[in-house]
């Protein structure tokens, strides 16, 4: 607890900065759609393979 | 040692106590009998047997490549096959340098772990991190089905499908057979190897690791490329060395898509031919047993099981170094 209250001196909006909080959000948001995108193509693969041609 | 117990426990059920003891009494004297030693002796030996055989069996093939892999070297040098640029085995009078054949190979390895190893990791990711139990359920057996796929569909799969409708679009010099084709369909079909293993080695990651970066404030972005990916890397890394050597070894996609024509790869939108494509058309043909060409499958076949050795040597090392032991 001391610690904390000696710590560096840091305001809370400084703490929860809404641009790096946007920033990061994005970077989930592409890695996410990254995944679907890549188990998207290999069920389309298959789909591709074992489908009617 | 169990009087010890009593002793010391004297709310110890005394009635259960004996009778497990009559049990272990039983079981003692039906594992003296003569036949119960008999049989027990009997499994050990089986399944010594069982593991001598498939040792024998690599043994005996290492011993036949290694035999006419030297009758081989008695009509043509190391030096000519390990560093020569041509190679022209069926014709007559032909060349045997090996450099085209590894460098297709290496060319084909190379471009299909292009695109194994990020769609195979981010699959895996996904599975582990992402997805709902039932979506696990469901997208498992799946891939599983892909893997099951035999490589034969893969080769026609690329001949009659990547080739003129992904990459003739794209790059209008590309040729019939070439390796770019071969290459992105064992890229395909090594991907369920990849996501299965890395996923494997994702799950058995503790969970207290992740709930501590998600305690910190981390996203589930971060969890799993900062916290989870780098304690499962030696699992991930085998599976990458794994796959490697699965499309080091492929034969039929390659022999299908890749072409016959034995040149130095420097144009993955030409045709190559890899060690096993050659191995194919060799024996597809009718070469005369014990000839150079019949003896040069055996070279061929050796210094590809010296690369998968090589490989697999090089794995076990990265998975001891990256290796995390958790409780």
């Amino acid at each position: 607890m001391s610690a904390l209250a000696s710590g560096p001196d840091v305001a809370a909006t400084d703490l929860l900065d809404s641009t790096q909080l946007k920033g990061r959000a994005r970077k989930a948001t592409i890695f996410r759609t990254l995944l679907f995108a890549a188990v998207g193509f290999t069920i389309a693969m298959l789909g591709v393979l074992i489908g009617p041609r | 040692m169990t009087q010890s117990v009593v002793s010391r426990n004297p709310g110890v059920n005394r009635p259960l106590l004996n009778r497990a003891r009559s049990d272990e009494e039983i079981a003692n004297q039906l594992l003296n009998t003569k036949s119960a030693k008999f049989s027990e002796r009997l499994i050990g030996y089986s399944l010594v047997a069982c593991g001598l055989i498939s040792v024998l069996t690599t043994v005996g093939i290492v011993l036949v490549l290694i035999e006419e892999a030297l009758q081989f070297f008695g009509d043509v040098s190391l030096v000519d096959f390990l560093f020569g640029t041509e190679w022209t085995a069926l014709f007559a009078d032909g060349s045997f340098g090996v450099l085209p054949l590894v460098t297709a190979t290496v060319m084909i390895a190379a471009l299909s772990m292009v695109v194994a190893i990020p769609v195979g990791l981010l699959v895996a990711i996904y599975l582990s991190e992402y997805a709902s139990p039932k979506v696990r359920s469901v997208l498992k057996p799946v891939m599983e089905l892909l893997a099951g796929v035999p490589t034969i569909v893969f080769g026609y799969f690329a001949l009659t499908f990547i080739t003129p409708s992904v990459l003739k679009p794209i790059f209008s010099e590309t040729q019939v057979f070439n390796i770019l084709a071969a290459s992105i369909a064992v890229g395909i079909m090594v991907i369920p190897l990849v996501a299965s293993l890395s996923e494997d080695a994702l799950s058995a990651v503790p969970r207290a690791l992740r709930e501590g970066a998600f305690g910190m404030g981390a996203t589930r972005m971060e969890v799993s490329t900062q916290v989870v990916v780098p304690a499962a890397l030696s699992g991930i890394v085998a599976s990458i060395v794994l796959a490697i050597s699965r499309a080091f070894g492929e034969t039929m996609i390659v022999a299908i898509a890749a072409g016959s024509k034995a040149q130095i790869a420097d144009n993955p939108l030409e045709p190559g031919q890899t060690m096993t494509g050659f191995m194919v058309q060799a024996f597809s043909g009718d070469v005369e047993t014990g000839s150079t060409v019949y003896k040069s499958l055996f070279a061929v076949g050796l210094l590809l099981f010296l690369i998968t050795l090589v490989l697999n040597l090089i794995s076990n090392r990265i998975v001891a170094k990256f290796r995390e032991a958790y409780d």
